[in-house]
């Protein structure tokens, strides 16, 4: 976890970054929309690789979540975080074109979020992670295994995760408190 | 010692991220070289996981134009750059008045004048280099990495 302070220091910027870039979208500003996709494309194209596990339809579904995230752009209030809001519609997106299964697989089983790790170190520490994931999303209930995603690859906090996915959200502290323990264990060499 | 400091990792490990870290165990880590490497490894490695999806995607990109022209079919990516004009002749009258001010003061002004203005200078000449290196980095490392493919082409 990261230093609390320097945390809540970057959310205050970033938040105050996006609410700048939605209003200016209200007011006609097109590029200020452009940076938000710029943004977080790779948060909604992971989603899309997670339920549909191929670029073509991935890309559709990116256009089509970014479409109706600007269509109903005034209706984002502030109230959570702009990534979580965005990450909601890419979600319940995702599930309304797979006809309501939730297909969900996880991220960790076919390593499909690029290695993009500035030192060998964090590369390593990274390819740790998504190894305890991937051992923790074994032994869970199947709708549950993008809770871990949300949280260790998308950088989603315990709350934000329940909003997203609509589930409870002490089940998925027990169940990401799981992963940190097989994560921990695996961790051991590098302490 | 194991069983208290079980307790205290289990304790970091409920927590969410940016959740301030309890005195209690603040205070153990403090004094347990241990539980402190182990926290700084599972930091070190959720910030690592969670990384790539935080690198954005550059505004310019093919993907993010077919998205906005979805939007607005006649959306254009705008990138506002300086002409290179316009630096050109900033960094000449640039010089011009550092020389004039050197010609003209030379003689007449207090040194303690001197020093202030050569300062000034100092800062906006280091001012305007950083601006115009960081503003066209893009140029920059287009320009090294076709010297070197060309430098690789004729060695091979």
């Amino acid at each position: 976890m990261k230093n609390d302070i320097v945390h809540e220091v970057e959310q205050y910027f970033t938040q105050k970054r996006d609410n700048d870039l939605v209003k200016e979208t209200l007011e006609g500003k097109e590029a200020s929309f452009a940076k938000l996709v710029s943004l977080y494309k790779k948060r909604v194209e992971a989603v899309g690789m997670g339920f549909f596990r191929n670029k073509t339809d991935t890309e559709d579904f990116v256009q089509d979540v970014f479409l109706k995230t600007y269509t109903n752009i005034s209706t984002f209030r502030g109230e959570s975080l702009f990534s979580t809001w965005l990450t909601r519609i890419a979600y319940t997106t995702a599930i309304n074109i797979k006809n309501r299964r939730k297909e969900y697989e996880p991220l960790s089983d076919e390593n499909l979020i690029p290695s993009q790790s500035v030192t060998p170190e964090e590369d390593e520490m990274r390819r740790i992670t998504v190894d305890a994931v991937h051992e923790a999303v074994k032994e869970l209930p199947e709708r549950y295994a993008i809770c871990l995603d949300l949280y260790f690859f998308y950088d989603i906090p315990y709350e934000e995760v329940a909003v997203i996915t609509g589930l409870p959200v002490n089940t998925i502290k027990s169940h990401i408190f799981r992963a940190k323990k097989i994560l921990r264990s695996k961790l051991k060499d590098f302490t | 010692m194991e069983q208290k400091c079980e307790h205290y990792m289990d304790e970091f490990l409920m927590l969410d991220k940016g959740q301030k870290l309890p005195f209690d165990l603040t205070l153990h880590i403090l004094f347990c070289s241990k539980c402190r490497s182990e926290i700084r490894a599972l930091s070190k490695a959720e910030e690592a996981a969670g990384r790539p999806l935080q690198i954005p995607v550059p505004v310019t990109d093919d993907s993010i134009t077919l998205v906005m022209k979805k939007i607005d079919p006649s959306y254009s990516p705008r990138k506002y750059q300086v002409p290179l004009l316009q630096w050109i002749v900033a960094g000449v009258v640039m010089i011009i008045a550092l020389c004039s001010f050197g010609f003209y003061t030379s003689s007449s002004s207090s040194r303690a004048l001197l020093v202030a203005f050569y300062l000034v200078f100092a800062f906006a000449v280091t001012a305007y280099c950083l601006v115009f290196v960081g503003t066209n980095l893009d140029f920059f490392v287009k320009k090294i990495s076709t010297t070197r493919s060309r430098q690789n082409c004729l060695q091979s």
